[in-house]
């Protein structure tokens, strides 16, 4: 029987909303001091607007929601999922009245794309935007890419038992330490010590490259924002291709397989576990599958000979089925060259790579490194048991942090989840040809949405029909939330409607 | 005569017309190929010369003798949004790989602040460069300057600022509000029972 939720169960999940709408209007800050830094006087207008609407917004629910009760795991996840929701339309205002959207769903299609570090955009004339509106793109990837409840959990919200529901109702399970709270900061710790060091090697590169200091250093903190949250928004339209530089795509590179990993594993070699490194079975399950489709990829260019040599297939191949492994979306390449230079096989080779993904517990999307490691480890188990004795026992194991055994629960969950993604991806492509475009651009757009990824093969656009951008932003929120969540807000809002 | 001499006036100034357009307007411009051509049939213009022209973007990026510059043709070049274009889909361009003293002259580099100057270049288009790790751009020869950029002006949006106020003192009060409740609860919650 479906039980109706009762006003203390809104007036919970309200408290929490207007807590993180509090917070977006805080992240503005940022973007704001950059309008003003550098002048941007009606950019500044706009992200005041932005921050006002949030607080108010937050504040009303704040006030109007007090209650004493605790969070249920249902509480937690509908929160999670209904917040990104909210947060996406709210923050959508500065964008919006930057003029570079031809309509709000455009906007929000960004805003979506930006938390769940995608990195498909509907942005306008990009080459024209202020720093101000280019500083709230990046940090949006940033910001998402930790999670916008962690920021939440950091900054607002003060050792409550339910704190847990609504962290593992984004999409995280880990916990880094013996308290939630902690966890989250443990994440802003190793993230915000990446920026440093990441930025700083993109500043300096960018001023060898013959970039001034100043948009250099601007520059050199939103590819690093892009890359490590495996975002792929990039300053320019041109995205990486805009450097012409084999050390910039070296140092992204880098940037954004770290930023691919798992948190539990940069925490296990923050903490001195270098050996977790090589013998985690998302990072082996990683190299195994990137090698897998990079080879198919490279086949599939040297077929069409597309690139007049090895050095060149490497350089614009690897990176960019690097960049769809990792499910960060940076491009080397035109979105048209895809279809009309790399073919078929090599698209493939790049989809299937985006459509796996990155690791759980990361800021990447798709089906995971550790469930593709599960399904993998289940199937040896399996054949294992077929040609062994009767009576026997094959235990399969797999390492993540620690050694496990392989229970069927864990199968089914990681068997359920990819079905889930599967049925994403399949709805986009559907979608996508109904509308009349070719099955493979059809899928590699609609698997990059699915999965978090960003890079695209000219589907996306401001002039696709308004069904396919809101299908793109209900892949990419489902997609970051790992779908639990989004069970949840159908269920809560099921219950709300035909509950008793 | 008078008659005359009003109509050779005209045709003077006919002629001169025609003189300075042709003088203007050169005809290689006519011959310019878009990126979206250069892109879609890009098998086809592989290692042929091409004209191309449109905004510089962004930066020069000097690299010892020679420099990259971005080039953007699409219609953002001529009045970008910042000015009050309407919209009109993605940027596109080209990437342009010349020597560092034929872009001196670039003095205006679109972004928020400026439009960037539009120059003509004529030169080699790659598909997929050798030189350059694959890159699809073109190796220039010649590079004018068809038009000097400016900077945009951004008159302050008064009627914006002021729902910006006014949507700041709503929240100042519901802050004070939230406040005062906050403060509330807390002492009733301190009171003996």
């Amino acid at each position: 029987m479906l039980v109706r939720p009762r006003l203390n169960d809104f007036k919970l999940i309200g408290l929490y909303v207007g807590k993180v709408l509090i917070g977006v209007g805080l992240l503005m800050l940022i973007p704001l001091l950059v309008a003003l830094i550098f002048q941007e006087w009606n950019a500044a207008v706009d992200f005041l607007i932005g921050i006002f609407s949030c607080f108010i917004f937050g504040l009303i629910m704040h006030i109007s929601c007090q209650t004493e009760g605790d969070l249920s795991w249902l509480h937690g996840m509908f929160i999670a999922s209904f917040s990104w929701l909210i947060a996406m339309v709210l923050g959508a205002i500065p964008h919006f009245l930057s003029g570079h959207f031809g309509m709000y769903i455009d906007a929000c299609f960004d805003l979506m794309s930006g938390y769940t570090t995608t990195g498909l955009y509907l942005l306008q004339d990009l080459d024209h935007i202020s720093n101000a509106v280019n500083m709230w793109r990046h940090l949006l990837t940033y910001a998402g890419g930790q999670g916008i409840i962690v920021i939440a959990l950091t900054f607002m919200i003060k050792g409550t038992a339910g704190a847990v529901k609504m962290y593992v109702g984004e999409g995280k399970e880990e916990k880094l330490m013996p308290n939630v709270i902690q966890t989250a900061r443990a994440i802003w710790l190793v993230s915000l010590s990446y920026l440093a060091v990441g930025s700083i090697a993109l500043w300096i590169t960018g001023i060898f490259l013959g970039m001034p200091v100043v948009r250099s250093l601007l520059h050199g903190i939103w590819v690093f924002m892009g890359a490590w949250s495996t975002g792929g928004f990039a300053p320019q339209s041109y995205n990486i291709g805009y450097y012409h530089s084999l050390v910039y795509e070296i140092i992204t590179v880098i940037i954004f397989i770290i930023g691919s990993f798992n948190f539990a594993l940069h925490w296990a070699v923050w903490t001195g576990n270098r050996r977790e490194i090589y013998r985690n079975i998302e990072v082996v399950s990683f190299f195994i599958t990137l090698m897998v489709t990079f080879s198919l990829a490279t086949v599939g260019l040297m077929k069409l000979g597309v690139y007049p040599d090895a050095m060149a297939i490497f350089r614009k191949g690897f990176y960019i089925v690097a960049s769809g492994h990792t499910t960060t979306g940076f491009a080397t390449i035109y979105s048209r060259e895809f279809v009309k230079q790399w073919g078929s096989l090599a698209m493939l080779g790049v989809t299937i790579a985006m459509a796996i993904g990155a690791s759980a517990c990361s800021t990447g999307g798709g089906f995971k490194g550790l469930r593709m490691g599960i399904i993998f480890k289940a199937f040896i188990q399996e054949i294992k048991k077929l040609i062994s004795p009767e009576a026997s026992v094959i235990v399969q194991k797999i390492h993540h942090i620690k050694d496990v055994v392989l229970e069927e629960s864990h199968v089914r969950s990681a068997l359920l989840i990819v079905l889930s993604y599967v049925c994403i991806y399949l709805l986009g492509t559907v979608i996508g040809t109904y509308y009349g475009y070719s099955v493979v651009e059809a899928l590699f757009d609609s698997v990059s949405a699915g999965s978090n990824t960003g890079l695209s093969c000219g589907v996306t656009s401001p002039a696709m029909p308004v069904l396919m951008k809101v299908v793109y932003i209900f892949q990419m929120w489902a997609g970051r939330l790992e779908f639990m969540s989004i069970f949840a807000f159908v269920g809560f809002i099921i219950a709300a409607i035909r509950g008793r | 005569m008078k008659k005359g001499g009003s109509n050779r006036k005209i045709f003077l100034f006919i002629l001169e017309i025609v003189v300075l357009l042709a003088f203007f307007a050169q005809p290689a411009f006519a011959k310019a190929i878009s990126s979206a051509e250069l892109i879609e049939k890009c098998h086809f213009y592989d290692g042929k010369e091409v004209e191309f022209q449109g905004e510089v973007i962004g930066d020069v990026m000097r690299r010892g003798e020679y420099a990259w510059i971005n080039i953007n043709d699409d219609s953002y070049s001529s009045k970008n949004v910042e000015n009050g274009s309407k919209l009109k889909g993605y940027n596109t361009g080209q990437s342009v790989w010349c020597w560092a003293n034929q872009v001196g002259f670039i003095k205006y580099k679109g972004d928020y602040k400026n439009s960037g100057d539009i120059i003509w270049v004529k030169g080699i288009f790659n598909r997929a460069c050798p030189e350059h790790g694959g890159d699809m751009d073109i190796h220039a020869h010649q590079i004018r300057l068809v038009k000097q950029g400016q900077p945009i002006s951004h008159p302050f949006k008064k009627e914006r600022a002021a729902v910006a106020l006014f949507l700041g003192v709503i929240s100042a009060g519901l802050f004070l509000i939230n406040k005062f409740l906050t403060q509330k609860r807390q002492q009733k919650r301190e009171q003996p029972l």
